[in-house]
């Protein structure tokens, strides 16, 4: 699988500008003239084949010069909050609250005690190659209709200290991990990552598998958090949050509420 | 129909809401205010966020009849919102008048009595033509009276008399005018301290009750990076530069970070930063955006610093903002998803917290606590009803005179929950 890095602070613009259009286009090539209509103009299509991010098949069709983007954050920390991440933890926390049956939204936390060198290389060696399984996932076969889903992975040495269980506890982690993140001496001890892939159900399904398998095996691997322990305690927590496409969502509802 | 809430997750935004401010203008003022503001060109959420308090209750509610005294540090916007002021006074009262400023600080000696209330020819050597002055160019429009503590004691004598009476007669005329002008009083200066040292009197600060108080630019943190994106904008406008999209979101919490970090009060100072990076850059070619590595040396020049330290200026934003955030985010989703206002939410979630403020501060006193739960209880009805009109709240209840409330009983409900009333 191809994972594009961008560290340019105009592309990380144009991708966080058009996400939605970009996610749409990793799945798949689209016809110049649908991206054009997408993205609001040529110009901006031009600036994304410009950027490497975006290019022209030999069918003339628009594609995605790769198959998963990865980002750091270019702007401030609050701005990255209110733009991003605070609103779809509340429409996961929403959902969740809810039952809304148009929505999944799954959180699940865990508390360990750590080393310090363990926690600081969380995010490289073991968030990331599930990041990627996910991305690989989302790369599968399509065998419905998709829809964008967002994980966001939550992680903090300064956050609850019991496991996430009300939305003010995930607030409260989201609230310590992007202070640590704010700051380069602690940055390391915090996560705060959100992937965004397209997904239909059953790669839905699949993830959320993928996940649940991934938290097994830091189960087994890690002791839970202790009061007595010499090691750091860290919380981690991931919220899923993904809509049902439209026609989907009409015959789920068809099949709740019969007529 | 009946819309129930889920409780549960209510009674988590009515926590969380507590840090918000609770708005007192009615859907329609915003709509004024924003249309004003937009006219006038004033950029900045948290500015119109608070001089949406400020106007209206110093100005539009007061009909424009009393003195406003509007201070700031320079640069701050008062010219701005002096324009926004009279702009708003066309909208919600109707007033047709022109806005005229007169600038205390550049008039010579003794002319100042002349130019506001004007004179005839002959009035004295050199008034070779009648001159009507600006309180009468005014006339149903607005008066603003800039760095008018720079007048010397004599003339605000007379202008304490002018503001006291709004009655005036031009030099050399028998015929007394009245002044029917909204009078603002600017100034960039401490006016206690000059109080204080003697300069100024201190009965005119009395005669201008409607005080408004500009905060510099660094106390405006959410509006600086949209400021600097409009100073940007501007100038690649200027430079017609057709493909510069401004300032990329990093190059703007560089800016955001440098003005709260140097304490930077003026937004004149800000735009000409922002200026002079743009036209500097474009020498060499202005690309899509100006990147942060390349306004960095424009900011640490301008403002004076060795580094801008952004770590610092996140945590604090993040320790000050956060939760007003997420209380934010959550409110608009339950009213979008109730499709009830905002404000309604607001204004029973800050019910709620007066009631448990009183209770917890053993204030138990019944009638100021049912009075309380009274107003809860009409704004709770509303929102459960659905209702969007007074007349779809009374058919909730049934179809008969019997059955409904009465039409005033409605009309007050529906101000409780839309109205400017408390």
């Amino acid at each position: 699988m191809t994972l594009q890095t961008v560290d340019s602070e105009i592309v990380y613009d144009l991708i966080q500008d058009h996400l939605d259009v970009l996610l749409t286009l990793l799945e798949g090539p689209k016809p110049r003239q649908a991206t054009v209509e997408l993205l609001g103009s040529e110009a901006t299509l031009n600036r994304f084949i410009k950027h490497g991010l975006l290019s022209a098949c030999e069918d003339g069709r628009i594609q995605a010069t790769s198959e998963g983007i990865r980002q750091s954050r270019q702007e401030g920390m609050m701005s990255f909050l209110e733009r991003y991440i605070v609103p779809a933890l509340a429409s996961g926390l929403d959902a969740q609250a809810a039952d809304d049956i148009n929505v999944i939204a799954n959180v699940w936390s865990r508390t360990f005690s750590l080393p310090v060198e363990i926690i600081e290389n969380c995010r490289e060696d073991l968030v990331q190659p599930l990041l990627e399984d996910l991305l690989a996932i989302s790369n599968l076969p399509s065998t419905g209709e998709s829809s964008r889903m967002s994980l966001m992975v939550v992680a903090s040495t300064t956050g609850p200290e019991n496991l996430i269980d009300t939305e003010i506890d995930l607030l409260q982690l989201a609230k310590s991990a992007s202070l640590q993140r704010a700051n380069p001496e602690s940055r390391a001890r915090a996560i705060l990552t959100q992937l965004d892939a397209i997904m239909d159900p059953q790669r839905l399904e699949k993830s959320i598998e993928t996940i649940e398998s991934w938290l097994a095996r830091l189960d087994k691997e890690f002791t839970p958090s202790q009061k007595e322990s010499m090691q750091e305690p860290y919380c981690i927590a991931l919220a899923v949050h993904w809509r049902r496409p439209e026609t989907v969502a009409r015959e789920a509802v068809e099949m709740v509420e019969p007529c | 129909m009946v819309r129930y809430f889920e409780l549960d997750h209510f009674w988590f935004v009515v926590t969380k809401s507590r840090v918000m401010k609770m708005p007192t203008q009615t859907d329609a003022f915003k709509e004024t205010l924003s249309s004003a503001a937009k006219a006038v060109g004033l950029v900045g959420a948290e500015l119109q966020t608070f001089l949406s308090r400020e106007l209206l209750s110093k100005v539009v509610l007061r009909k424009g009849r009393d003195v406003v005294l509007l201070t700031g540090p320079t640069g701050a916007g008062k010219e701005m919102v002096s324009a926004l002021a009279h702009k708003l006074a066309e909208l919600s009262l109707n007033r047709t008048g022109r806005l005229v400023e007169l600038n205390c600080a550049n008039l010579g000696a003794n002319m100042f009595e002349s130019q506001l209330f004007g004179y005839r020819r002959g009035a004295f050597t050199g008034a070779d033509r009648d001159f009507e002055g600006f309180a009468c160019q005014a006339r149903g429009g607005t008066l603003v009276l800039d760095e008018f503590q720079s007048l010397p004691l004599e003339d605000q004598a007379k202008l304490l008399r002018f503001l006291g009476e709004r009655e005036y007669r031009p030099l050399g005329s028998t015929q007394t005018k009245q002044c029917d002008a909204i009078i603002v009083l600017a100034s960039n200066q401490q006016l206690d301290k000059l109080v204080e040292a003697g300069s100024f009197r201190r009965d005119l600060l009395d005669r201008a009750p409607a005080k408004i108080t500009l905060p510099p630019l660094y106390e405006r943190k959410g509006d600086v990076a949209e400021l600097a994106q409009k100073f940007a904008l501007e100038a690649g406008h200027d430079l017609e530069a057709e493909e510069f999209y401004g300032l990329t979101r990093r190059a703007k919490a560089d800016v955001e970070a440098a003005v709260i970090q140097s304490g930077e009060i003026s937004v004149r100072k800000l735009r000409e930063v922002i200026r002079d990076a743009v036209f500097t850059l474009a020498v060499d070619g202005l690309g899509e955006a100006i990147e942060s590595h390349q306004l960095e040396p424009s900011l640490t020049q301008h403002f004076r610093l060795t580094q801008i330290n952004r770590a610092l200026v996140d945590q604090a934003q993040v320790e000050e903002n956060f939760d007003l955030l997420v209380s934010r985010v959550e409110l608009e989703k339950l009213a979008q998803d109730h499709e009830v206002t905002e404000d309604s939410l607001h204004k029973l979630c800050s019910a709620i917290h007066s009631l448990i403020d009183d209770l917890d501060e053993g204030d138990k006193h019944y009638r100021r606590v049912s009075e309380r739960t009274h107003r809860l209880s009409k704004v709770a009805l509303w929102l459960v009803s659905g209702a969007k009109t007074q007349a779809e709240f009374r058919r909730f209840f049934g179809s008969t005179n019997f059955e409904m409330p009465t039409k005033s009983v409605a009309h007050q409900i529906y101000h409780e929950v839309y109205g400017r009333g408390a």
